[in-house]
């Protein structure tokens, strides 16, 4: 019998609603809440070494959305760790979001609340969002060496709107480096999706907006 | 064009022995038949650089409408970059001249950026409702501009590059293919009926296998609309790299897509292409070579290998690469990857290109220096500087 973190990292998602259900019976839901987000940190990790390859994550992901279904409700009276919002979206122009989706679910299940707004988004968009969301860090995914200038575009954008200093950028994609985030003014880079979570929680910690 | 390539070969090799300066297409050609020449051979896929980078006039509208557009940037790149052993192919039509658009699925065609799939013909359409691709579209204009390359320009080497099995099967799903790939793999390792039916109520397990042996045949009657175009087939390569790391790993690529693959190479029995298969790494290479379809030197470069924070890969994969490429006898191609030739400095570039010449001539290997990519946004003086770096360090005698 696996384990509720191995069922994530393996992939589960045919077994992972009654393995939940049954996990809720014998332990508080806080706990079974931390199993999953391990079992998302360690298939993550492996990834990161090359161990592990998309669509182990991908299926990773929809195991653990399956189990946040049976969870949630359980959760309701305990609130998860909540370290933040982040905004996040594929730049316009770039219609590619593997990349991003994988962030915004280790972001959440880092325990992130996530605002997607999905591929090819306008920098204007990106501005009404901050706005309307208010999140601490806003994170931008491209992966044409083509449309990752409009990250250039959209951080001009939010300091038009004045909102630059309230929010963290963290850039990310294939053809983007650590010297072009810095060169466009982002405040990180991440290299891929587990990089992503730990350079967001360190933004958030170096002081950027407190989270709400 | 046969005779013409063997002349070049033979005139090359002649040229070797008596020390002459070689043209770059001899060294090329030659390099890539593991013949150690006077340095380092180099090259450039037009299709990488950025049109703009070239001359402003032209777009990726432009370039997807007109054979013609196509042929003229070729001629300024070369004009550019006269230093070059080797540009090929010339085109910029991208995944929009694969085949697929023709298939189904639509693509975005804007200025500046590449095209890309926008809406995928299994998003729209049943498996059984695809057509065969047809040389009509952005297809027949690919074709036609293999074709008219080869006709003007005899002396370079300007094969047709298709899509292999994987790679169309990607370009017709999308991602959803990645989740048809699991549910197929979770339901072949089913221990039980029971599982297996979970499995069928996640999503259908067979529509993997069934949509590869549907691109399968597709993949060949690409193939088949060059041959009918009559164009020399000699140099064909087929492309997978959806199925590289980090989508697929190279175990999963084998069990579950390379029999495709070796189906659609054996289907072309006069001129073997090669499946442009790239290794994640030089242990995963020589795993690899062993596979007929995928011994070839499409296959044999880094670039998928990681890429640290500045576009490096590792240095010490490339000592591993050259001492394979000694044993297999097919020569290692060195990308210099975007980003790296993008955000590097002259002198970090060029330290690069003169570390892994020095591999090279020490091993006196032959090897090709490529550029992966010239993004927008780069100094287009950094190309000359891995040209002349090569120059400098790459040689032989």
């Amino acid at each position: 019998m696996m384990s509720l973190m191995e069922m994530i990292c393996e992939g589960d998602v045919y077994t992972i609603r009654e393995a939940v259900e049954d996990a809720l019976t014998g332990s508080n839901p806080g706990q079974v809440l931390e199993a999953l987000v391990e079992g998302l940190r360690l298939v993550g990790d492996r990834f990161q070494r090359g161990e592990a390859f998309l669509p182990e994550l991908m299926m990773a992901g929809e195991t653990f959305k399956e189990a946040m279904d049976v969870l949630s409700p359980a959760l309701r009276d305990r609130p998860r760790q909540y370290l933040g919002k982040i905004v996040l979206g594929t730049v316009r122009g770039d219609v590619h979001d593997i990349g991003k989706n994988l962030v915004a679910l280790m972001l959440e299940g880092a325990g992130f609340e996530v605002v997607d707004l999905g591929v090819d988004v306008a920098p204007e968009a990106f501005v009404r969002a901050v706005g309307e969301h208010q999140p601490q860090l806003v994170g931008m995914s491209a992966l044409l060496t083509t449309t990752m200038l409009q990250m250039e575009t959209t951080i001009k954008a939010l300091e038009a709107a004045g909102q630059r200093d309230s929010v963290g950028v963290l850039v990310g994609g294939a053809p983007v480096s650590e010297r072009f985030a810095k060169a466009i003014g982002a405040d990180a880079y991440g290299n891929n999706a587990a990089q992503a979570v730990e350079k967001a929680i360190a933004l958030l910690s170096r002081g950027t907006k407190p989270p709400a | 064009m046969i005779a013409r390539m063997i002349a070049t070969i033979v005139r090359g090799m002649a040229k070797a022995r008596l020390g002459r300066p070689l043209s770059g297409n001899e060294r090329l050609l030659l390099t890539s038949l593991y013949v150690r020449v006077d340095q380092v051979a180099t090259l450039l896929v037009p299709s990488n650089v950025h049109p703009q980078l070239i001359d402003p006039g032209y777009d990726f509208v432009r370039l997807t409408a007109s054979v013609e557009a196509n042929l003229e940037l070729f001629a300024k790149l070369r004009a550019r970059f006269s230093k070059v052993d080797a540009a090929m192919p010339a085109s910029w039509l991208g995944l929009a001249g694969s085949g697929q658009a023709e298939m189904g699925t639509t693509m975005r065609i804007t200025p500046m950026v590449e095209p890309t799939p926008e809406v995928y013909a299994l998003d729209r359409h049943n498996l059984d409702e695809l057509p065969v691709p047809e040389a009509k579209g952005y297809l027949r204009t690919q074709i036609e501009l293999c074709a008219e390359i080869q006709r003007r320009y005899p002396e370079v080497s300007s094969p047709p590059i298709i899509l292999g099995s994987y790679d169309l099967a990607f370009l017709l799903r999308g991602e959803k293919l990645i989740r048809d790939f699991m549910l197929h793999k979770d339901y072949l390792e089913a221990p039980d009926e029971a599982r297996r039916e979970k499995v069928r109520a996640k999503g259908d397990p067979m529509l993997f296998p069934r949509l590869l042996a549907f691109t399968m045949q597709a993949s060949v009657a690409l193939g088949r609309l060059y041959e009918a175009r009559g164009v020399n087939m000699l140099g064909m390569v087929i492309v997978n790299q959806y199925a590289n790391p980090p989508i697929l790993s190279p175990q999963d690529f084998i069990a579950y897509v390379y029999p495709s693959v070796e189906e659609v190479w054996r289907a072309f029995k006069r001129h073997r292409p090669t499946a442009g298969y790239m290794p994640p790494s030089p242990s995963v290479a020589r795993e690899i070579i062993r596979y007929p379809a995928l011994s070839g030197i499409a296959c044999f470069n880094n670039y998928m290998f990681p890429q640290d924070e500045i576009g490096l890969t590792p240095p010490e994969y490339d000592e591993e690469m050259i001492a394979l490429s000694k044993e297999i006898r097919v020569p290692y191609q060195y990308l210099v990857h975007g980003k790296f030739l993008r955000d590097g400095t002259e002198e970090e570039i060029e330290s690069q290109v003169k570390r892994v010449c020095g591999l090279a001539v020490k091993a006196r290997a032959p090897m090709v220096v490529g550029l992966a990519a010239v993004p927008l946004g780069t100094v287009l003086s950094k190309v000359d500087i891995v040209l002349n770096a090569v120059e400098r360090y790459g040689r032989y005698v």
